[in-house]
């Protein structure tokens, strides 16, 4: 059988190398878009072992954002703070988030 | 690191509290093949779009000019891709979409409907009738 790959998003920047710091911390669609990928991409990367979690391709460049394992634990509780306060009571969802980020808090024997 | 998106890669370290990094990757073959397929058939469906308006508003006839053209780049594809693809790649170019715009699906053998709406759509169904074609073969 195949082995299953996840195929990592593309971000669209229109005008990427002209955008600020500014637009791009209040732009709610990079919120939803590192909301809705990033608990996807690390869980993709603890399943296949990887020490770098993809979350998504800028613009077709080549270039993608990538997020280092010590750093997984982090993203997701953000991730997780967002699923609680947007308030979508999407309670799978959270306690699936606070299983992994359990399962890398645990120290590795 | 990759300068010119240093914005966005401080904007997602600062929206998730966590450090990110840009890394560039190597192209695959397979990406080099799925990037030239879809421009081919985007550049396809332009030259017919275009000798399409140049026959109906301007009366002027490019199929006659272009038709060697576009027998090559069909037996180019045929013997790349073989019989059934080209049979697919074709009915997406000429026989997919009707004059009032409408689409026509195709069906799978177990009667499911398949629509295709861009290249990528139509590479993902000629790589289920020959998985190879991703492969490089």
């Amino acid at each position: 059988m195949k082995k299953q790959q996840r195929k990592t998003v593309r971000a669209i920047f229109e005008d990427a190398e002209q955008l600020t710091l500014d637009q791009l911390q209040e732009s709610n669609i990079l919120k939803l878009l590192l909301k809705a990928e990033v608990p996807n991409a690390i869980e993709y990367a603890i399943i296949h072992k990887k020490t770098f979690a993809s979350i998504f391709e800028i613009n077709s460049s080549n270039n993608f954002i990538e997020i280092h394992k010590n750093y997984w634990a982090d993203a997701l509780s953000t991730c997780l703070h967002w699923y609680i306060n947007d308030g979508e009571e999407d309670y799978e969802k959270c306690s699936h988030l606070t299983k992994l980020i359990e399962s890398l808090r645990i120290p590795k024997k | 690191m990759a300068e010119p998106y240093k914005a966005i890669q401080l904007a997602v370290d600062s929206l998730l509290n966590a450090q990110s990094t840009v890394r560039r990757k190597k192209r695959t073959q397979s990406d080099r093949r799925k990037e030239c397929f879809f421009a081919i058939i985007n550049l396809l469906e332009e030259t017919i779009v275009r000798s399409n308006i140049a026959y109906q508003e301007l009366q002027i006839d490019l199929f006659k000019f272009e038709d060697k053209y576009i027998q090559i780049i069909d037996m180019l594809m045929f013997m790349n891709f073989g019989e059934d693809c080209m049979d697919m790649i074709s009915f997406y170019l000429y026989d997919r979409t009707n004059d009032d715009g409408t689409i026509n699906v195709i069906q799978s053998l177990d009667g499911q409907e398949i629509e295709m709406n861009n290249p990528y759509d139509l590479w993902n169904v000629i790589v289920s009738i020959n998985p190879k074609i991703d492969e490089g073969a």
